[in-house]
């Protein structure tokens, strides 16, 4: 009976959320109210037809209102995601991965739900589960709806690359996400000047999609083959940190002094990209025997 | 929930305190001091405080309304009491040019009595929903106020001074300030100064630096704002070296701001270092660090090392292979001569909590 009742809910929903969609955009237009009131409104609304799913704990499994979960939290998502509550979404996914239901709702709501989850664990720098979330998703996304596919890997892709896994140009290709290319080139190559460059340039985009302070985390990756770069070259074990400065000039960094070029070493032994240690006195970076540079995947 | 402009209430109180208050105070210092109990007209209310009369004239005081929690049962949109924006803003400028310079009495107790007063005004502001040139204003000074305050006052004891409950307020009135600008559209010319101050009194913050990056272009590249958005990012990085370079442009205010984050930008940089320069055989040079982390000498900087369990000799400090259990961030509990200090002096209260020494450039050294 119940079961039978929900599309109907689902689609009073969508229709409510488009609506606050189109006054806030009439509104704004007419530079009345504050922004994000009459969505909080709807999203009021529907929390409370989730609270009467949610409750629903008396009714047979088959029956129960609590199907009607996910398809809800995934409005609210879109409306949190755009209003920039993003901390309102923490109790609801909470509600789903304690319930036994989490991973028997139909596979379409599920992309939805773990995309946006995937988001909020990028936002709060948890790239491990963002990468599981957000590849569920883009995997399991039906091949017909490539905007969506798209706007899933806007997001996968900088987590990938963060943990050290660089896109090929052809799926970049694919889903017109190019900006991204010269991103992924930078940082594999150490070429610190192209990455500023192609965050410049593609600011305005990265921003708006909310992946820019993500970027800016690359940096931390390029420094490490940069220096492995200088490494090469030296071939040796011991390296001056003149040399490393130079490199650093070079690529555009014209105000870094020798204190700060060990700072950056610091971080980066620090943070298990290079093995060895420094010595402030003699101005050196010593690295280790055994692979110095541990590939990032075993360690990220 | 929004709400017609005719639900709005106006105060119309014209004085710095109600009159059904005033007359309850009075009657109280009537009967208390006699009965020397408690004492509920504060030092700072009288106008000659050497004065010592039995016979106190109303004129002797100038009493300011003081905050009392909204209770059940208490009417607290009662027009009398409420005072209109206009008359909110001449309070505070008030306090701050002629209280917040008091010395005879401690500055503790001084800060303890302006931030109540400073409490009731912001309440009788959102109470009347004001949302005008006044309590931009306002709030701007409370923000100022109180990021001064966690400064000057961070050697006190917790019973003279909580930096919890400063921080608290000062993050109230710096999102409903930011929230004025953003929504309202109230925009002062010192806006970019407090959303720079925003991002620094939320030194590393994901979130703010999110938010700060949705700003107007103009916003966004202005030379303050820009400035705090790379110490946040900066900080993020773990770069201290550089973050020593870009405070050396910060203004004091900004130097405050950074200033309460002191405890843990070192205990970061700490771990850093020692992960760093670890070898059996090196041991790394106590002045680096002193100069480094911000430290005024390096017996200071010595201290804070033993303190996190290393051992410092002559020659430098010995890190350790493992990482240390390094102390939980803590609030500071000390000046700091390198980061604020050497600026304070030339800074008199009313002209840093007015704004009237904003555009100065600081003394480089």
């Amino acid at each position: 009976m119940q079961l039978k009742a929900l599309p109907i809910m689902y689609t009073i929903v969508v229709d409510l959320r488009l609506f606050a969609n189109n006054a806030e955009l009439q509104l704004s237009r007419s530079g009345k109210g504050k922004p994000g009131e009459v969505l909080e409104k709807a999203a009021d609304t529907i929390m409370a037809c989730f609270r009467v799913c949610a409750a629903d704990n008396r009714a047979a499994v088959q029956d129960s209102k609590k199907w009607g979960m996910l398809y809800l939290i995934n409005q609210l998502f879109k409306i949190y995601f755009k209003i920039n509550k993003m901390h309102l979404c923490k109790p609801l996914i909470r509600a789903i991965e304690s319930s036994n239901l989490k991973d028997k709702f139909s596979i379409s709501q599920l992309v939805t739900y773990r995309y946006y989850v995937g988001r909020k664990a990028m936002f709060d720098s948890d790239f491990k589960n963002a990468e599981t979330y957000l590849s569920f998703a883009f995997v399991r996304c039906h091949k017909s709806c490539k905007q969506n596919k798209r706007l899933i890997l806007m997001y996968l892709l900088p987590v990938k690359m963060l943990l050290g896994h660089m896109p090929r140009i052809t799926i970049l290709k694919k889903y017109d996400l190019m900006q991204f290319a010269d991103i992924a080139k930078a940082t594999s190559e150490g070429n610190l000047r192209l990455l500023e460059r192609t965050m410049a340039e593609h600011e305005g985009f990265f921003i708006k999609s909310g992946v820019y302070l993500i970027l800016e985390k690359l940096k931390t990756i390029t420094y490490r083959n940069l220096i492995k770069k200088v490494f090469l070259m030296m071939n040796s074990h011991i390296i001056p940190i003149d040399a490393i400065m130079t490199a650093l000039k070079f690529m555009g960094q014209e105000e870094v002094d020798s204190d700060e070029v060990q700072c950056i070493i610091a971080n980066l032994i620090y943070k298990n990209y290079i093995k060895g240690y420094l010595s402030h006195q003699h101005n050196k970076l010593v690295v280790s025997k055994q692979k110095a540079f541990p590939p990032l995947a075993s360690f990220l | 929930m929004a709400l017609k402009k005719s639900d709005q209430i106006e105060g119309t109180c014209y004085e710095f305190c109600p009159e059904k208050r005033k007359k309850r105070l009075l009657y109280f210092i009537y009967c208390l001091y006699r009965r020397q109990r408690q004492r509920r007209v504060h030092l700072l209310e009288r106008r000659e405080p050497k004065r010592a009369s039995s016979q106190r004239m109303e004129k002797d005081f100038l009493m300011i309304k003081e905050y009392s929690r909204p209770a059940a049962g208490k009417d607290a949109t009662d027009k009398r009491d409420l005072r209109p924006p206009s008359i909110l803003l001449e309070v505070v400028e008030y306090m701050m040019t002629d209280l917040a310079t008091r010395d005879d009495l401690p500055w503790s107790e001084v800060y303890l009595f302006v931030f109540d007063r400073l409490r009731a005004i912001r309440q009788d502001l959102v109470i009347q929903r004001a949302s005008c040139k006044e309590s931009v204003r306002i709030l701007e000074c409370a923000v100022r106020f109180h990021i001064y305050a966690g400064y000057r006052l961070c050697e006190e004891s917790l019973s003279k001074f909580e930096p919890k409950f400063n921080s608290d307020h000062c993050q109230e009135c710096l999102k409903r300030l930011l929230v004025e600008y953003r929504e309202d559209g109230f925009d002062s010319n010192n806006r970019a100064e407090f959303e720079s101050l925003y991002i620094l009194y939320n030194l590393g913050s994901f979130e703010v630096l999110q938010t700060s990056l949705q700003l107007p272009s103009t916003l966004r590249n202005h030379q303050r704002v820009k400035l705090a958005y790379d110490i946040s990012t900066t900080f993020l990085e773990g770069n201290f070296v550089r973050l020593r370079k870009l405070v050396q442009q910060c203004d004091f205010l900004q130097r405050c701001a950074i200033h309460r984050h002191l405890p843990l930008i070192r205990r970061d940089s700490l771990a850093i270092l020692n992960s760093g320069f670890y070898s059996k055989n090196i041991k790394f040079p106590v002045e680096v660090l002193a100069k480094w982390l911000f430290f005024d000498s390096t017996k200071e900087a010595c201290g804070f090392c033993v303190l996190n369990g290393f051992v410092t000799t002559t020659d430098g400090i010995q890190f350790k292979r493992e990482v240390p259990q390094l102390k939980p961030n803590l609030w500071p509990d000390k000046k700091s001569h390198q980061l604020v200090q050497r600026h304070f002096e030339a800074m008199s209260a009313p002209n840093v909590i007015l704004g009237n020494q904003r555009n100065e450039q600081l003394p480089q050294r």
